[in-house]
């Protein structure tokens, strides 16, 4: 009996919201009139349940609607300017990134100047104070390691479109490396990375050449409001090939030594494929419809990278606190 | 003016309707926000970032489901997102009340407090069980509707609905027995 009263007694939430086959409400029915216990168990759980449902509605607080129509009525102003804006500021990145891809520009010559004006736009949207801590420890490793590459960089930007030629090979073997460094550390270590220690500094393409001009780096990020409908439905193919419309990640340098992190949300058509391709990579798993990621710079583009094969779209939240990492989170595009 | 001819018309730019509708859905949207984020002010924000969102994505809408399915779902999601930019991310991790779950005092319960008892025992709920369960037993949604807002199977709603449910019986046993007598 005791084993039956356990069973029943799974069943008796959704007996009271009546969700049960008719064969099962009959065994339920049956049940608590024969069983004292369950029958107890059965009021007492009604009981909760109708308490729930009389609880009393909050009030909204009293300037909440005030000010959430002083936010929409700033959205009505902004509705108007920034899409331009934004639309022009990543065909005029795309541009200039054409431009010095085929001008074979000196990525070195670009490091000494180490300001890259590729991405500002998104990070704009941020505030602008540190976003990290200070590490004095980390950045004197860093400079030295920027300095003992030096020489290796320094042949690399001479040959700038044969830099282009061996991207996709090095792209590929990546990923497999930093996978083990990434699943070996404990989560809260990931941060700390160094990445100049994973980045063999012969990596080409326009992204990894950047990799040599410093160790801090941005990501240019794609933003999209929330009612990037037209966006939204375009071809996956057509956001993959197009690197002014976002279809790229690129990164860059900034004058502050400061790494730089951001907190995206990844929207991708197949969250289940992206998901999987997650997993194998990096041992993260979906839970309740999301995976959230915490990636150093390096990792964070290989992740953006996989991610455009899924039909990527990404939002860049406007995180006022310090961000220690980049902060993902990638779910199916339908769930908002 | 009806509902859907309201959304018909918010869809279509009329901003008079969208304000009625948004201001029609702020109560629900900040009461689900109250009982999801714990904290009032945090509740205030995400309603508030939740009806924004609403505003500026109106014509997302595709009326498969109920408007207040998508308001819901909207805020569930804001709320998430907030409670992990709070460095507070409870969404997946039980919380220490709950691991020795205890009745509430006889003499508090027995007070005029119900109402505060009964929150404090929905607020010890480790949160997707308390999703599961304001969805469902406070906001009024089916289990349907219930799994379409946070994204998961009925299945498992069924059962986070019953789990949740069954923790709200063990915390608060000694007060329903008194107020539910024999």
């Amino acid at each position: 009996m005791k084993n039956n009263c356990e069973y029943i007694k799974s069943l008796l939430s959704e007996y009271i919201d009546d969700m049960l086959p008719s064969d099962k409400t009959q065994e339920v029915h049956l049940h608590i009139s024969q069983c004292a216990s369950c029958a107890e168990q059965h009021r007492l759980l009604c009981a909760v349940v109708e308490e729930l449902k009389v609880l009393p509605t909050e009030p909204l607080p009293p300037d909440f609607l005030s000010k959430l129509s002083a936010r929409t009525d700033t959205l009505k102003g902004r509705r108007f300017s920034l899409p331009p804006l934004k639309g022009f500021s990543a065909v005029a990145a795309g541009l200039l990134l054409l431009l010095l891809i085929r001008t074979g520009y000196n990525y070195y010559s670009l490091s000494q100047i180490k300001t890259a004006y590729i991405d500002d736009a998104p990070i704009e949207t941020q505030n602008n104070e540190p976003l990290l801590p200070d590490k004095p420890t980390e950045q004197v490793k860093e400079q030295k390691n920027i300095e003992e590459n030096q020489d290796k960089s320094l042949s690399l930007g001479q040959n700038g479109i044969a830099v282009e030629n061996s991207s996709n090979e090095k792209q590929k073997s990546k990923p497999e490396e930093r996978t083990g460094a990434l699943q070996e550390q404990p989560k809260d270590d990931k941060i700390e990375e160094n990445s100049s220690q994973e980045s063999p500094p012969d990596e080409s393409d326009e992204t990894e050449v950047t990799s040599e001009m410093a160790e801090t780096r941005m990501f240019s990020l794609p933003v999209e409001n929330d009612a990037g409908e037209d966006a939204q439905n375009s071809p996956r193919a057509a956001r993959a090939n197009a690197p002014a419309a976002g279809g790229s990640f690129y990164t860059a340098v900034h004058d502050n030594d400061q790494p730089s992190f951001v907190s995206v949300k990844i929207m991708v058509d197949d969250f289940e494929g992206a998901a999987a391709a997650l997993a194998k990579k990096y041992g993260v798993k979906e839970q309740n419809g999301e995976v959230l990621l915490e990636l150093n710079n390096d990792d964070f583009q290989q992740v953006m990278n996989l991610m455009l094969e899924y039909g990527a779209r990404v939002e860049q939240s406007e995180e006022n606190e310090l961000l220690t990492a980049n902060k993902c989170i990638i779910i199916s595009k339908n769930r908002d | 003016m009806g509902e859907n001819s309201l959304i018909e018309d918010a869809k279509s730019g009329n901003k008079e309707a969208l304000e009625r509708l948004i201001e029609k859905y702020a109560p629900l949207a900040f009461n689900l926000s109250l009982k999801l984020m714990r904290n009032y002010d945090d509740a205030s924000d995400a309603a508030q970032e939740a009806l924004i969102k609403v505003y500026s994505s109106i014509k997302k809408f595709k009326g498969k489901s109920l408007f207040s399915t998508w308001v819901y779902r909207i805020t569930y999601n804001t709320c998430i997102d907030l409670q992990r930019k709070r460095k507070n991310n409870i969404i997946y991790e039980p919380d220490e009340t709950i691991k020795d779950p205890k009745p509430l005092p006889y003499d508090e319960a027995l007070s005029n407090e119900k109402k505060e008892n009964i929150k404090k025992a929905i607020n010890a709920l480790p949160d997707k069980y308390r999703a599961a369960v304001v969805l469902r037993d406070i906001m009024g949604s089916s289990y349907d509707e219930v799994a379409e807002i946070l994204r998961c199977p009925v299945g498992t709603v069924k059962s986070r609905i019953s789990r949740g449910r069954d923790m709200l019986k063990e915390m608060l046993s000694e007060y329903m027995e008194q107020i539910t007598p024999n």
